[in-house]
């Protein structure tokens, strides 16, 4: 049985959709830009264009809709029967309602119940919110529900939005950098954070998908036990999950042809990933994280990127670390500084995140 | 300054570090001038070095602008007492 | 054989034992081993004090990670349901519907009245930190799922043990409710195995997990 992935939609900083996303990664640089807050220190960011989400409190929901309307589209809107599941990615939804005159809103659950009726989902959403590695969770959850035969379809979808809540609060960490973060650089001293919804189809039944993006070979997460927000500093947990999906799909490191990387731009995570992508053999291997485009989009992070990636290896590329100008991290690392053609197909997505959380998927591109 | 306002000075220390980061059960008189901080000692972390900067600048009008630098001067309460001294 | 929430056949699972933490009184297999009724911070440290763990780090945590620090202990005892598993084979699955709002809104108090945003409340502003802690207090490094529902949903945490156990190839799975908000606390903690004679009961489940006696 195969675990086909497609169907895929995103909307980011960069823009809508794939081809165009792709198209304005290739020719074009960060996104990322400063934002004055009326009672708090200024900030880089990456914020969606307001001509694709408008302002106003309910810019989630709309945000959300506008990504799942497009999915469910080209699917042909199914009946979303109890072989369907929905694995929905977030690290605090819609946390600016806690403020607000209903604070349940913040809740989690309500922006799943919100999900399950506009979609018609039969079965109950998951939400998985394993901090900034819920993304890539959520895809490891779904491949692995389609593998065990729990259900033959997935949507799954990865959502967060900038809020003063999260940035005052990683100001606070010094987490943020003054520029646009530029992951693994030397120079490095802070994340950007973003915002995005990204969305994909998982499916063993490929006939169902327009569009196909690739296959889901092998998924694994794993901890660290090390410190709630400080990663590991060899890297245990990421090694594991590495090791893990490695394991699961039935691959050895040297099949790896491209790794998208979790790369925030922080001094701690960056070295972290390079001590765990050399401990695993990986140092040759074409690596790039894209947070220099769009920021760091804690709960749809795992899944923009994973798709983003994708689309880039279908193509023939595995693009740049946008920004990057000289690599200076522990472990030894092919840290893109331009976009490589490659006819490689095998993808390692790695996410790490608060809580000393860390996963790891393997993906093949879609090669006609 | 007098060794009276050094001993005040880091009784006071330990006050505000008990009240600021939540010391639940800690006493001023359980923590030695010199004991370490971090690791073994009081078993503080990164997170409490930012909240110590904080509690440096708000309390005592002493700022330090590098988290990096926070490991020297948070040694001790001793350590924090002498940056406070020479800074304020 | 009990399945979760789809027709396909799934191997057994068999829970080994159960904790519930609710309305202050804790219990291990119907066993009650603290009781208290003042007011929720001093009930949880009434608990964590029945453990009996040498533990500093307890009372620098958040609430959230205080309930799962407690409903997990009595499984890691020298006698515990947990004690001879490998630490890297243990997995957790922690679901609750409030997550971390309970120090969100602390966070969030403290950034409104005096516009200063806390580095040690904010790092505990995301569902899974307790998971986090548990994995460090114990040298957890298996796998883990944060989820969160409106209520128990035992089909849901029947699943994510099933991936868990063959998917990511763990030998025990920490599974269970912890929810914590407006001074309200419960936790059901199960320790799950794969097993040939499984015992997982989906009716009996949601009575356990719903009961609020």
């Amino acid at each position: 049985m195969r675990v086909v992935l497609g169907s895929a939609h995103v909307v980011s900083p960069i823009g809508e959709g794939l081809a165009a996303s792709l198209q304005r990664m290739r020719e074009g640089g960060s996104a990322l830009q400063h934002i004055a807050l009326s009672d708090g220190p200024a900030a880089v960011v990456g914020k969606i264009p307001e001509d694709l989400l408008a302002p106003g409190p309910d810019r989630l929901y709309h945000l959300v809709d506008r990504v799942l309307g497009n999915v469910l589209d080209d699917l042909d809107r199914p009946q979303l029967n109890e072989r369907w599941g929905c694995y929905i990615a977030s690290t605090k939804g819609d946390i600016e309602a806690l403020a607000s005159a209903d604070p349940d809103h913040a809740r989690l659950p309500f922006l799943a119940d919100h999900i399950q009726r506009k979609a018609g989902f039969t079965q109950r959403p998951w939400i998985i919110s394993n901090a900034c590695a819920s993304g890539t969770s959520a895809i490891a959850i779904a491949g692995a529900a389609i593998a065990r035969g729990h259900i033959d379809h997935a949507i799954v979808l990865g959502v967060d939005v900038l809020s003063r809540f999260v940035l005052r609060g990683f100001q606070a960490l010094h987490a943020v950098s003054e520029a646009p973060c530029i992951p693994f650089d030397a120079a490095r001293n802070g994340t950007s954070l973003g915002e995005a919804c990204a969305a994909v189809v998982l499916t063993n039944d490929p006939a169902i998908l327009k569009n196909k993006l690739g296959t889901f070979l092998g998924g694994s997460i794993a901890h660290d036990a090390n410190h709630i927000s400080g990663p590991s500093r060899t890297g245990e947990g990421l090694v594991r999950a590495i090791q893990g999906a490695c394991d699961k799909a039935g691959i050895k490191a040297s099949d790896i042809h491209a790794i998208n990387a979790h790369g925030t731009g922080t001094d701690y995570n960056d070295g972290m990933e390079s001590i765990a992508f050399e401990r695993c053999e990986l140092s040759a291997v074409p690596m790039s994280g894209y947070k220099g485009w769009f920021g760091h989009t804690l709960g749809a992070a795992g899944i923009l990127e994973s798709i983003l990636a994708l689309e880039a290896l279908d193509r023939g590329w595995v693009l740049r670390n946008e920004g990057l100008v000289n690599a200076g991290v522990p472990g030894k690392v092919n840290a893109l500084l331009k976009d490589e053609r490659t006819t490689g197909d095998l993808l390692l997505k790695t996410s790490s995140g608060f809580g000393g959380c860390n996963a790891a998927v393997l993906l093949r591109a879609w090669k006609p | 300054m007098s060794t009276d306002s050094i001993t005040t000075l880091r009784q006071d220390l330990k006050a505000q570090i008990i009240s600021h980061l939540n010391l639940e059960g800690r006493t001023v008189e359980s923590i030695a001038d010199d004991m370490p901080l971090f690791d073994e000692g009081l078993g503080l972390d990164s997170i409490d070095v930012l909240e110590l900067i904080v509690l440096m600048d708000k309390h005592y009008g002493v700022r330090i602008a590098d988290p990096k630098q926070g490991r020297e001067v948070f040694q001790s309460v001793a350590t924090m007492a002498d940056h406070i001294q020479a800074n304020r | 054989m009990q399945r979760g929430s789809s027709f396909a056949s799934m191997e057994a699972m068999r829970i080994l034992s159960t904790t519930i933490y609710r309305n202050g009184r804790f219990s291990v297999d119907g066993k009650e081993l603290a009781r208290s009724a003042g007011d929720l911070d001093h009930d949880l440290t009434k608990a964590w004090t029945a453990m009996e763990v040498e533990l500093p780090r307890f009372v620098r945590m958040d609430r959230s990670s205080k309930l799962v620090s407690i409903a997990a202990a009595p499984f890691f005892a020298a006698d515990g349901a947990l004690s001879k598993y490998p630490k890297d084979r243990i997995g957790m699955v922690i679901m609750g519907t409030h997550g971390s709002m309970d120090t969100d809104q602390r966070y969030l108090d403290q950034l409104e009245a005096e516009n200063h945003a806390s580095p040690g409340l904010f790092v505990y502003t995301l569902p899974n930190i307790a998971m986090g802690e548990l994995s460090i207090q114990h040298g957890l490094h298996g796998s883990g799922l944060c989820l969160l529902s409106d209520a128990p949903d035992i089909p849901q945490l029947h699943d994510a043990c099933d991936i868990l156990l063959h998917d990511h190839d763990m030998e025990a799975v920490i599974c269970g409710w912890s929810n914590i908000f407006a001074g309200s606390a419960e936790a059901t903690f199960m320790v799950v195995t794969a097993g040939k004679e499984g015992n997982w009961d989906n009716d009996e489940l949601e009575r356990i997990f719903n009961e609020h006696g």
